[in-house]
């Protein structure tokens, strides 16, 4: 898979029009097996999902019947209050965790195992700390076996996407939250995921950093467009960035109600316009103050 | 006496830092620690003159110095200076190697394998409150007097730091560190090489450096407990001082195994600094 990624996707990452790379824009990318070829899409499919956990003599139900699809190339943010399974149902995504019942399914097939096809950002960035950048974003070519040339155009390619160039050898400790969680990123997107999973990822940044790093993403999530599964407290950035905004009731954590932002947002969709000429739209506004009614109502539910 | 005066009244720090910052070398901390040694060594000396003490009860420190220096070229039992202080080392490194290859693999599985801690913990508990000196008699039944059983008497020093330094390290390696090599398709082995033991390495290198600092006193032990046999070693050194009654010998092999000791804590306090650059 690695493969097919190299061949055709990253010619995208120069900014041109995902339509370079037919089969990827169309219906998912092509994978050779043998002398068979068969085309995966890349759409997450969650039925009757429950996740327990066994706590002190007490089980915990963090999700309960969770049904939602999302489709190939689809940028869906999933807002809700604290603890209502959000972090649980981004890592059974990943195949970090299993769910007690229900299935997780990324193109048809049951996810069993964490992989490079699922890549994950974390709030906390979780690079490690004694590789350097360049070592970093290396981390994930290099242990999928991509030969050392090709590995270090690509590396070079996304250094550079990130603004961080002159960087390479510095370690994380050396750089601003900002400038971690940029690697981060570039250490996701370097895979080629088909799925992308954030977990309120520009949580630790500051609101400056917070609006740049949000249209950082943008611009490299439209050149390569992988399938994004985003999680965040801030209402303001799932209008901004969402294709559809899933909200979930407190724990036991279900669908409360989905969203579609596209109907509003317009068909080139506004996360492409500057943040602060977004956020000045009444109809943003309107969606904002929606959601967030929703997310309020749960949170008073309960306390 | 007067050094420590001299000490004492010194200019106040800032003034120190900016001498420091003057002369590359040597810094003021090293000419502090000079001094304070030199101040030590004069009190000891003018206790001894002064006191009129005995040369057989405590030898003035130019006694002592003079006594080493003489053993560099003069030959006593197995060798001169250099041949006892390098039979010691090599009992030590040979003892600490074993330390090492036992006591890391073992933690390292213990924090990833949980079977495995259940196992050891119990065994290790009991094992490691026997002191590494009542190993000596057990360890002449095995290996007879000699070389092998100092070693293993090292190794029962040696092991019970690097075990529990290893096991705890790799235990509080940051999850989300290793969720996020498992996402990015790593498997077992490169997240141990890569993700669990170099998180683990600040723990490790403080469990070797206890660890050898404990070999190298448990050490001595061995050679004056297990020792018989042989005729060489800082040990036999201490007990020849004692058994012709010359203070001086005794007193100068303690001196170097205590600089001994220090210098091997200063190499290895580099190493760590060098292995943890990214810490800065």
């Amino acid at each position: 898979m690695m493969r097919a990624a190299a061949d055709c996707g990253h010619a995208a990452v120069d900014l041109q029009p995902p339509g370079d790379c037919g089969a990827r824009a169309v219906a998912g990318f092509r994978v050779a097996l043998g002398s068979r070829s068969i085309v995966m899409t890349n759409d997450l499919e969650y039925e009757n999902v429950v996740m327990e956990f066994r706590g002190r003599g007490a089980t915990v139900r963090a999700l309960d019947t969770f049904n939602f699809h999302v489709a190939e190339s689809e940028f869906v943010v999933v807002v809700g209050p604290s603890g209502c399974g959000k972090s649980t149902l981004l890592h059974m995504t990943a195949g970090l965790m299993h769910p007690t019942a229900g299935r997780v399914m990324l193109g048809g097939s049951i996810i069993t195992d964490p992989g490079p096809d699922k890549a994950i950002v974390f709030q906390n960035f979780s690079l490690f700390p004694w590789k350097s950048v360049r070592s970093n974003i290396d981390f994930g070519l290099r242990i999928n076996g991509m030969p050392p040339a090709e590995r270090n155009e690509l590396i070079d390619r996304y250094i550079k996407l990130i603004g961080l160039d002159g960087f390479e050898n510095h370690y994380p400790r050396q750089l601003s939250g900002g400038m971690q969680q940029r690697v981060a990123i570039a250490r996701s997107f370097v895979m080629r995921p088909r799925v992308l999973l954030m977990d309120e990822p520009f949580a630790a940044l500051d609101a400056q950093n917070r609006q740049l790093m949000q249209e950082e993403l943008v611009r490299i999530w439209s050149a390569q467009r992988p399938t994004v599964m985003f999680i965040t407290h801030s209402v303001e950035e799932a209008v901004f960035l969402a294709d559809r905004i899933v909200v979930i009731s407190r724990r036991p954590g279900r669908v409360k109600k989905v969203l579609d932002v596209t109907a509003v947002a317009g068909a080139s969709h506004w996360r492409m316009d500057p943040f602060e000429d977004v956020i000045r739209r009444p109809d943003f506004q309107e969606l904002r103050a929606e959601i967030w009614g929703l997310v309020k109502s749960e949170i008073q539910l309960r306390s | 006496m007067t050094d420590i005066h001299a000490t004492a009244g010194a200019p106040p720090v800032d003034a120190a830092d900016d001498a420091s910052r003057r002369m590359p070398m040597p810094s003021a901390r090293t000419l502090l620690v000079t001094a304070v040694i030199l101040g030590w060594l004069g009190l000891w000396w003018a206790a001894v003159v002064h006191l009129d003490v005995s040369k057989d009860f405590l030898p003035t420190p130019y006694e002592v110095a003079h006594r080493i220096l003489v053993l560099a070229y003069e030959p006593l039992g197995a060798g001169t200076l250099w041949t006892h202080a390098a039979a010691s080392l090599v009992r030590l490194l040979s003892g600490f190697a074993a330390a090492v290859a036992v006591g890391m693999p073992l933690g390292l599985l213990m924090a990833l394998i949980r079977p495995v801690n259940h196992m050891v913990t119990p065994l290790f508990e009991l094992f490691r409150y026997i002191p590494p000196i009542a190993w000596a008699p057990f360890a002449i039944f095995w290996f007879g007097a000699g070389n092998n059983a100092q070693a293993y008497v090292i190794f029962t020093a040696a092991f019970p730091p690097i075990l529990i330094n290893t096991f705890r390290g790799v235990e509080l390696v940051d999850k989300r560190l290793i969720d996020a090599a498992r996402t990015l398709g790593a498997r077992a082995h490169t997240i141990i090489a890569e993700v669990a033991l170099p998180g683990a390495l600040p723990y490790v290198m403080t469990g070797l450096r206890i660890g050898l600092a404990g070999g190298w006193m448990a050490l001595i032990a061995a050679e004056i407990v297990a020792g018989t046999g042989s005729r060489d070693g800082l040990g036999y050194l201490i007990l020849q001082g004692q058994q012709s009654l010359a203070a001086d010998l005794t007193i100068g092999a303690m001196v170097l195994i205590g600089i001994i000791g220090t210098l091997i804590d200063i190499v290895l306090q580099r190493v760590e600094a060098r292995t943890q650059s990214w810490r800065h």
